[in-house]
């Protein structure tokens, strides 16, 4: 069983994403590892990248902070007509010689606006997992 | 009274083969076609040469009739919500009598799914929009500024590995009686942040 709490859920691009997981699996993993990632959805193969990842320590219970910064140049949330861009936190137990196991915190990105020009500015809302 | 007999499929199958053998007819029916076959290729093929002929003859023509096409844009990327003038310019052309300039911006996503052994490439335009365009004439040849507003709520420009992006582009469009019209393109990338946000 695998945790993930994350202080906020809307970030900007720029923005720190800061949390905490905690696991407990059934035997020894070989790596636990927590990593913030956007992947694709949609018409198009999938497009997968880790911006950032931080290895745990590799105990069969465990707890953990993390605290990531989000690439200024995006790219942000989207949901479009054949592309959909996920933005998520996920947490990787590798297990040996049994199926990994793993849990995601989906967080939305967004460009950087002006609260005071755009109040109501909400371009993007991704799917919810 | 003769007694009936029963039907033999043998019998019948024998006299048949003994009326001789059915590869002659179709050799001699292949010998009558292929010609015609022969004949039908070579017209495809003189059809497709001059049809190809034909349109690089006109992009000659238009080619040199109105010159390279280029369009400054006022800095390497834009915001969400920017708007800006881009300027328009042809060099090595003409201004034919009557031309028009269109402009249209773009906002296209692109995405690339493999199928068996092909790969294949969707595209969807999620936002299209008629640039203003203020014409700036010059000596020999077609200059213009075109106004170019991106909304606040698009998605950046994206590039999101190798199966999808977002692509933000200008497509522009020049026209006059009696030329073949002429379309360029020109990427603008547009960053994620939103205009007047603190950067």
């Amino acid at each position: 069983m695998i945790h993930i709490e994350v202080l906020a859920r809307q970030f900007e691009c720029g923005d720190t994403v800061i949390g905490s997981c905690a696991w407990a699996v059934e035997k020894a993993p070989r790596s636990v590892r927590v990593m913030l990632e956007y992947y694709t959805e949609g018409r198009g193969d999938e497009d997968r990248r880790a911006v950032a990842t931080k290895n745990l320590t590799a105990t069969e219970e465990g707890d953990a902070s993390f605290e990531f910064k989000l690439p200024t140049g995006g790219p942000v949330s989207y949901n479009g007509d054949l592309i959909r861009v996920i933005w998520q936190v996920r947490v990787l137990c590798d297990l040996p010689w049994a199926s990994d196991s793993e849990e995601t915190a989906v967080i939305t990105v967004r460009a950087p606006h002006d609260p005071t020009v755009d109040p109501d500015y909400s371009p993007f809302e991704p799917p919810v997992a | 009274m003769a007694e009936m007999q029963p039907y033999d499929a043998r019998k019948r199958v024998k006299a048949k083969d003994s009326s001789g053998s059915p590869w002659l007819g179709i050799g001699f029916g292949a010998a009558i076609a292929l010609p015609f076959v022969f004949m039908g290729l070579w017209y495809i093929g003189v059809a497709v040469a001059a049809i190809t002929g034909l349109l690089v003859a006109r992009g000659a023509w238009a080619n040199k009739t109105w010159g390279e096409v280029g369009v400054t844009l006022p800095g390497s990327a834009v915001m969400m919500g920017e708007t800006f003038v881009a300027e328009m310019r042809t060099v090595g052309g003409e201004s034919p009598d009557g031309y028009a300039v269109d402009a249209t911006l773009v906002c296209r996503e692109a995405a690339t799914y493999r199928s068996g052994t092909d790969k294949t490439t969707a595209h969807s335009k999620v936002h299209l929009a008629t640039c203003t365009v203020a014409d700036r004439s010059h000596d020999g040849g077609v200059a213009a500024d075109l106004e170019v507003s991106i909304p606040r709520s698009g998605p950046p420009s994206m590039k999101l590995g190798s199966n999808n992006k977002i692509e933000w582009y200008i497509e522009v469009q020049l026209r006059a009686p009696g030329v073949p019209d002429i379309s360029r393109r020109f990427d603008v990338r547009v960053r994620p942040i939103v205009f007047g946000a603190s950067q």
